[in-house]
C-alpha cells in the first residue's frame, strides 16, 4: 500500500442473530456511520462471522473499495483472529482491522434502553473507525528457536515433562537443587487414590530420565542468570558443590561421621522427625543412593573427616566450579512447593510435644519409621489420634495467623490434597492399629479423586473413624488438661457442627496437623526470571482456561505445584501439558510474536533516555547511535523480541510521538476519545 | 422531572460520558463478563482496551476532560498485572494526576477512580460504573469546569 493512498474505511455491523439487532437498531446505525468522514462501506449482515459475511470484506477489499476494517460484533476474545484473517485473504496486512464490540459491551448490558444501546454502538464504532484510520501494517515477528529444554526442578513434575520432551525428540537440561531427584514425592510412602507405592514409581520414571541420551541430569545445580526470550533464553548455572563424598561410605562408617558432626539441621526428609546432621546418607525414596553434605549447613569444621581417620572419601574442600552457560528454547518451572509450617502456638504445634505434622507422620509411618512395628510415642502406646484438617489453607473469615513461611500473609486457599491424604493416614492407622481411636477434626471434607471419591470416607466410616466439624470462627483449640499433671496427652476442645454446636473435648495422644501447601521459597529465581505470582504467591498463568499452563514471558511453561496446590495426577497432567506445549513451541524451527511491542521513531526521539531507566525488562530498550544525513544521532532502540508491550516508557517519554506501542498508539487512542464525545442525533 | 430534593441537585438534563480503560488480560474480560451475565450498566461507559493503562501519561487523562469526558474508570489488573512494576507506577501517577486535577485544572479528584478488575469480576464492574455515573450526575460537566492548565512546551511551539 502506498502512502499517498487515502485512508477508506469499511464498516460492517453484525446482528448476530439478533443478539445485537434486537436490541440496537442496527440499520440507523449503518446509516450513520455511513455519514461519518472516511468510511466509505457501511454494511451489515446477519452473522458477520458467516462465510457470506467475512466474503463481503475480502470482496470490498478486492475491489479497492475499502483499506481499513472495522467489524462492529461481539467482544475480540471470539471472532478478532477470524476476521484478521478475512482481512488477510482480501489482500491488507490483517493488523489494519478493528473490532468494535457491540454485544457483550452494548446490547447485552443495555437491553432496557435500545435507544441508548443504539447511540452507544453509533459511539463505539466512531471510536473504532478514529482508531483504524491511525492504524499502521504491522508485520509478525519472527524469531528462530533453539531445539532445547530447560527444566527447573527434579520432582515428579520436572521428571515428567523432561521424559515427554525427550521423547519428542528435545534435547532437555534437568536441573535440580538438591543432590537427588523425586521432590516432595520422594518423602511420600502409599499415594491415594490407588494405594501405590510412590517410590516405586519415581522409580521407574528416574530410571526413563536416567536412561535417556537426550537429557542431562545436573544435581546440586542453581540458576544464576537468566536473560533472553522464547527461542533464545540464555541461562547460567551454578554447581553448588560436588557432593562431599566420593563413592559411599559404609553404614558404621556414616554414623562414625555424623556422630561427629556438630551441625544439627532441620531434616527435610523427616520433617523433624529424627534430627540430621550435616553430613548424611540418601534416603530410601532418592536418586541417586549416594551419602552427601549439606553445603547450606556445613562449616566445613573437619570433624567428620577425623573421626574416618582422614578418609579422603570426603572431601570438604569446595572447588569453585565454573558458570555453566546454556541456550534453552523452552523453559519448563517445575520448582514445587513446601508444606506449611504453623506458626509457634497454632493448634499447639512447637508447644506441645504430641503434635506433629501430616508429612511428619507420613514418614514416621513408612517403613523405617518409628510407627513401622510399633504404635508408640515417647515410650507410651498411642491409644488416641486427633487429624486437625485444613491447617495453613483456607485462613480466610476467622481468626487466623500467618504461618512461618507464608512471608505475613495468610492462605485463602485450600491445598486440595489434605482431604484425601488425612483419611488414608486415618484408615492406616485404623487397619495397622486397629484400637486407636482416631478423630478426624475437620471444617470441610472433599477426597475427590476419579471413581474413589465416597471410598476413603466409606472405609473410614466403617473403620470407625470419627468425624467433627469446626468451623473458622471457633477453631479447635489443643489444651493440657489442668487437673491431671502426670496425663501426658492434650485435649482438643471443638465446637462441634454436627451435635449443634456441642462444646466437646477429645482427649489424644498425638495431634496431626493436616498441613497445607505454600509456594516453594524461589523468591530469588522468580526476581532473575521476572515472571509474575498471583495473591496466593503462586506462579501465575495468563488465563486459567485459555493458557493454563502458560506464563505472560512466552516460552515459559508452568509444571505442577509451582502453580497452585496440586497431586501428584495433577502435576503429571500438568507437565505432560508443559511438556507439549515446549515441544509445539520448537516443532518448528522460529516461532512467531504478536507484533504489539515498543517502537521508536529515530527521526523525532530526543535521546532523553527515560524510558530506558523506566523499562522493567532488560535489555527491551537502549540507547544507540545512528547517522541520519551525516549527523550522529543518540536515540533509544527496541528489542522487539524482549519488549513486552506494556507501554511503561511511552508514558514518561517528553516528545510526543517518539515512542509508541504498535497497535496501542497514544494519538489513536485520543482520536478515539474525541469520537466518543462527539455527540449522536438519531 | 426536576428532583424535588432538598440537598442534591440532580442535573437530569445532562448525561455525563464516563472513560473506561481496561486491560486486555483482566478487565476487558472483566467487562465482557458482564455482559455474558446480561447485567445492567450505565450506557454512557465507552470502553477501551490496551495491554497496560501504565502507557498513559499524566497529561493524557487531562486531555480527556478536556475533551469532554466526565470521569475516568481505570480499571487495572492490581497487583495480578502481568507485567512487572506497572501496577506500582500505574497508581502513584493516578494520585498525581489527581491531585494536579485539583490544583491545576479545579476538577473534583473522584471524577478518577483507580480499580482492580478480574476477568469475572461482573459485580464489581456494574457497581464502579454506577456509581461513578451516579456521582457525576451530581457535578457539573467536566468541560464546563475546566480551567485550562498551562500549555506544555510542545503546545506554545505551535
Amino acid at each position: 500500500m502506498s502512502e499517498k493512498e487515502e485512508t477508506k474505511v469499511g464498516v460492517y455491523i453484525c446482528h448476530c442473530g439478533g443478539n445485537i439487532s434486537d436490541i440496537v437498531d442496527v440499520e440507523k446505525v449503518r446509516q450513520e456511520l455511513e455519514k461519518y468522514p472516511n468510511v466509505v462501506v457501511s454494511r451489515r449482515n446477519m452473522f458477520m462471522c458467516s462465510n457470506a459475511g467475512q466474503e463481503l470484506i475480502e470482496e470490498d477489499i478486492k475491489a479497492g473499495k475499502v483499506n481499513r476494517v472495522v467489524v462492529a460484533s461481539c467482544s475480540p476474545s471470539l471472532h478478532e483472529m477470524t476476521f484478521r484473517g478475512a482481512t488477510r485473504r482480501g489482500g491488507l496486512n490483517e493488523f489494519l482491522y478493528e473490532q468494535v464490540n457491540i454485544r457483550e459491551q452494548d446490547s447485552w448490558v443495555h437491553s432496557h434502553q435500545p435507544d441508548e444501546a443504539t447511540r452507544k454502538a453509533v459511539s463505539l464504532i466512531r471510536g473504532g473507525v478514529a482508531k483504524a484510520m491511525q492504524l499502521d501494517p504491522l508485520e509478525s515477528i519472527k524469531i528462530t528457536t533453539r531445539k532445547k529444554a530447560l527444566v527447573l526442578g527434579g520432582g515428579v513434575g520436572g521428571l515428567r515433562a523432561a521424559k515427554e520432551l525427550a521423547a519428542s525428540g528435545i534435547p532437555v537440561e534437568l536441573v535440580e537443587k538438591s543432590p537427588y531427584l523425586g521432590g516432595r514425592m520422594a518423602s511420600l510412602d502409599t499415594i491415594y487414590p490407588t494405594g501405590e507405592v510412590a517410590a516405586d514409581l519415581l522409580n521407574s520414571l528416574i530410571q526413563e530420565i536416567i536412561s535417556n541420551s537426550l537429557i542431562t541430569l545436573r544435581l546440586n545445580t542453581e540458576v544464576v542468570e537468566f536473560t533472553g526470550y522464547i527461542g533464545n533464553f540464555n541461562v547460567s548455572l551454578k554447581e553448588i558443590g560436588s557432593r562431599g563424598i566420593i563413592g559411599k561410605l559404609d553404614p558404621r562408617e556414616l554414623r562414625i561421621a555424623a556422630n561427629a558432626c556438630p551441625e544439627i539441621i532441620p531434616n527435610e526428609y523427616d520433617f523433624r522427625g529424627i534430627p540430621r546432621k550435616a553430613i548424611g546418607s540418601a534416603k530410601p525414596g532418592n536418586y541417586p543412593q549416594i551419602d552427601s553434605i549439606d553445603w547450606n549447613y556445613c562449616t566445613r569444621c573437619g570433624k567428620c573427616k577425623e573421626a574416618l581417620e582422614n578418609t579422603e572419601r570426603i572431601q570438604l574442600e569446595i572447588s569453585e566450579s565454573d558458570l555453566i552457560h546454556l541456550t534453552a528454547g523452552v523453559v519448563i518451572l517445575a520448582t514445587g512447593f513446601d508444606h506449611y509450617i504453623p506458626y509457634n502456638g497454632e493448634f499447639g504445634w512447637e508447644v506441645h510435644p504430641n503434635v506433629i505434622t501430616l508429612p511428619q507422620f507420613v514418614r514416621m509411618m513408612s517403613p523405617g519409621g518409628i510407627f513401622e512395628k510399633k504404635f508408640e510415642w515417647h515410650g507410651r502406646e498411642i491409644h488416641s489420634v486427633a487429624i486437625i484438617h485444613c491447617v495453613g489453607s483456607r485462613q480466610a473469615d476467622g481468626n487466623f495467623k500467618p504461618g512461618q513461611n507464608c512471608d505475613g500473609m495468610l492462605n485463602e486457599y485450600c491445598s486440595r490434597v489434605c482431604c484425601s491424604a488425612s483419611l488414608q493416614a486415618a484408615n492406616e492407622i485404623k487397619e495397622r492399629f486397629p484400637e486407636t481411636n482416631v478423630y478426624n477434626i475437620y471444617r470441610d471434607i472433599r477426597t475427590y479423586a476419579r471413581f474413589t471419591e465416597e471410598d476413603y470416607y466409606e472405609k473410614a466410616s466403617k473403620n470407625g473413624v470419627i468425624f467433627l466439624k469446626y468451623n473458622s470462627t471457633s477453631l479447635p483449640e489443643v489444651v493440657k488438661p489442668s487437673n491431671s499433671l502426670r496425663d501426658r496427652r492434650v485435649h482438643i476442645k471443638v465446637k462441634d457442627q454436627l451435635t449443634f454446636c456441642q462444646e466437646l473435648e477429645v482427649p489424644a495422644d498425638l495431634v496431626i496437623l493436616a498441613v497445607g501447601m505454600v509456594p516453594s521459597n524461589q523468591k530469588t529465581l522468580i526476581n532473575q526470571m521476572k515472571v509474575p505470582i498471583g495473591s496466593d504467591r503462586f506462579l501465575l498463568e495468563v488465563h486459567p482456561k485459555l493458557r493454563p499452563i502458560e506464563m505472560a514471558s512466552p516460552g515459559i511453561m508452568l509444571a505442577g505445584t509451582s502453580q497452585a496446590p496440586m497431586d501428584i495426577t495433577e502435576t503429571s497432567a500438568a507437565a505432560s501439558a508443559a511438556a507439549s506445549k515446549g515441544a509445539i513451541i520448537l516443532a518448528k524451527n522460529f516461532t512467531e510474536l504478536e507484533p504489539f511491542v515498543a517502537l521508536v521513531d529515530p527521526e523525532i526521539c530526543n535521546g532523553t533516555g527515560l524510558c530506558v531507566n523506566e523499562c522493567e525488562y532488560m535489555g527491551a530498550i537502549q540507547m544507540v547511535d545512528t547517522i541520519i544525513n551525516g549527523v550522529t544521532i543518540k536515540h533509544a532502540q527496541v528489542n522487539a523480541a524482549l519488549c513486552k508491550g506494556c507501554g511503561a516508557c511511552v508514558a514518561v517519554c517528553p516528545t510526543p510521538g517518539a515512542i509508541d506501542v504498535r497497535g496501542y498508539k497514544l494519538g489513536a487512542i485520543k482520536e478515539m476519545i474525541k469520537a466518543f464525545v462527539e455527540d449522536v442525533k438519531l | 422531572m426536576s428532583s424535588t430534593a432538598v440537598n442534591t441537585v440532580v442535573r437530569t438534563e445532562y448525561t455525563p460520558k464516563i472513560l473506561v480503560i481496561t486491560t486486555i488480560a483482566c478487565s476487558y474480560p472483566g467487562v465482557d463478563n458482564a455482559g455474558q451475565q446480561h447485567l445492567n450498566y450505565p450506557p454512557n461507559s465507552y470502553v477501551i482496551r490496551v495491554p497496560s493503562p501504565v502507557i498513559f501519561p499524566e497529561d493524557f487523562y487531562l486531555d480527556s476532560f478536556r475533551y469532554g469526558i466526565d470521569g475516568i474508570l481505570v480499571m487495572s489488573c492490581g497487583e495480578e498485572c502481568p507485567y512487572s512494576g506497572a501496577f506500582h507506577r500505574l497508581s502513584r501517577r493516578i494520585n498525581k494526576v489527581m491531585k494536579r486535577m485539583k490544583d491545576e485544572c479545579g476538577l473534583e479528584p473522584q471524577r478518577l477512580k483507580l480499580t482492580a478488575i478480574c476477568t469475572v469480576c461482573a459485580k464489581h464492574v456494574v457497581k464502579e460504573i454506577s456509581t461513578m455515573d451516579t456521582f457525576l450526575r451530581t457535578l457539573e460537566p467536566a468541560k464546563e469546569v475546566f480551567r485550562s492548565p498551562p500549555l506544555t512546551s510542545a503546545e506554545t511551539e505551535n
